[in-house]
């Protein structure tokens, strides 16, 4: 168990790193956590050999460490250590062995990778048989932890607010088509509430319709009409009678040998009596 | 005329040019005998409104009252002078006038004063061949428009001109 630790860090880290800068801290990093690990294991293996063989389980930690454990914790020492000691060493040999590692690896073991490839090809199939019943699974998993802590949170929520101080209100009434929900509104039910009298009652009536008599030429409006009617009739009967005063007023003149005054004055009555004739 | 503006507009245009002009003898003739017909009208009715009267008081002993031609014209000569005192201090315009579309103006223009009205309704009323000076005249006017200033003018509007035009 503990050879492998440093093996499989200095394995492992050749092949994360790219190339990065930090790369002894990672290196460290990762030993740390297979350490960690380690040290994990070896506690439960520790209390897990102790049940079988007997000894009662309690709090370990305070206990002293006695034959097995102070091994354990010794081993871990050492392995720490050496795994801190490995992890130079790696970075070391990284620096030197890998550009030209990566470059034989590059040029020889390709094609060994190209036959992993299609293995890693057909399990791709398998799982793509697998994968609606799968993802099917998964989707209803997901969707009832969704809904429930979509419910938790909306329970803690006042949406309506959110709603009034997030949302423009006026941008969406704008995208409603409100002719086509009035259509469906039974307007005459609307009206049998509506209380017509006290509405009219608030209308200064009176004032209301002055104004809209000012804004009507009435005077106009019947003279026109009454105008229309009378001339329909009376028109007629007036032209003629001034076409008739014409001629008469033609035959005087040529009678009395007047200069044609076809013209009668233009001004009716401003000379005043000046020529009695 | 200063209200020609507006007032113009009820008149037809073919009559426009000839609004305030002298009227001629045909025009002012067939007003005279409307304005007889109407005479005639009331001076009916007075006849009748006296006719009831008297029924009223007499009761069963009620004849109508029959009228000398000298009382009927003297009591036709009065109500025309009346009629047409108040009709051309009024309007301007007997309903003969009316009908014909002229007026009687003096000669600013404008409507006649009373005094003018009732001597040019007496004077028309005691000499109405007079008229036919208007025939004669250059300027279409009556003996009675002579001695008084006036003139009959061709007029169709319906607002009256007051004071000067």
């Amino acid at each position: 168990m503990r050879i492998p630790i440093g093996d499989g860090e200095e394995a492992r880290a050749p092949k994360e790193e790219g190339g990065s800068p930090p790369r002894v801290d990672l290196t460290e990093q990762a030993a740390k956590a297979v350490v960690g690990l380690a040290a994990l294991a070896v506690e439960s293996s520790v209390v897990i050999l102790r049940r079988i063989s007997g000894v009662p389980v309690h709090d370990d930690e305070r206990a002293e460490p006695e034959g097995l454990g102070l091994l354990a914790g010794a081993a871990l020492g050492f392995v720490m250590e050496a795994g801190r000691a490995a992890a130079a060493a790696a970075d070391v040999a990284r620096r030197t062995v890998v550009p030209p590692a990566a470059f034989v690896a590059g040029t020889f073991l390709d094609a060994p990778r190209r036959a992993g490839q299609d293995r890693a090809a057909e399990w791709n199939e398998a799982w793509r048989a697998e994968r609606p019943e799968a993802q099917a699974v998964a989707q209803a998993v997901v969707t009832e932890a969704i809904q429930r802590a979509v419910n938790a949170v909306l329970d803690q929520i006042d949406l309506t607010q959110v709603v009034l101080d997030r949302v423009d209100l006026d941008r969406v009434i704008a995208t409603v088509d409100l002719d086509r929900a009035v259509e469906r509104v039974d307007l005459d039910e609307v009206i049998e509430h509506v209380d017509i009298e006290r509405i009219i009652a608030k209308l200064d009536l009176a004032k209301l319709a002055l104004e809209v008599i000012d804004q009507i030429d009435l005077p106009e409006i019947i003279r026109a009409s009454t105008g229309t009617v009378a001339s329909e009739s009376v028109r007629v009967v007036r032209m003629q009678t001034i076409g008739a005063d014409r001629a008469i007023t033609k035959v005087v003149d040529r009678l009395l040998g007047r200069t044609q005054s076809d013209q009668p004055p233009e001004e009716p009555a401003s000379s005043g009596a000046d020529d009695g004739s | 005329m200063s209200t020609t503006g507006s007032a113009l507009r009820a008149v037809p245009a073919e009559a426009r040019d000839y609004q305030g002009e002298p009227a001629g003898i045909v025009s002012r003739v067939l007003a005279n005998a409307i304005d007889f017909g109407v005479m005639l009208a009331i001076v009916a009715a007075l006849y009748f409104g006296w006719a009831a009267t008297l029924f009223l008081r007499q009761g069963a002993r009620f004849r109508f009252p029959t009228i000398t031609y000298a009382w009927a014209f003297l009591v036709g000569s009065i109500v025309l002078a009346i009629y047409f005192a108040v009709s051309w201090r009024a309007t301007g315009r007997t309903y003969g006038d009316q009908l014909l579309g002229l007026r009687v103006v003096n000669r600013d223009g404008a409507l006649l004063g009373p005094g003018a009205a009732i001597a040019r309704a007496i004077l028309c009323v005691l000499f109405p061949l007079l008229l036919f000076w208007a025939v004669f005249s250059r300027k279409r006017r009556s003996v009675q428009d002579v001695l008084l200033r006036t003139s009959v003018v061709y007029d169709w509007r319906v607002r009256v001109t007051r004071g000067a035009g």
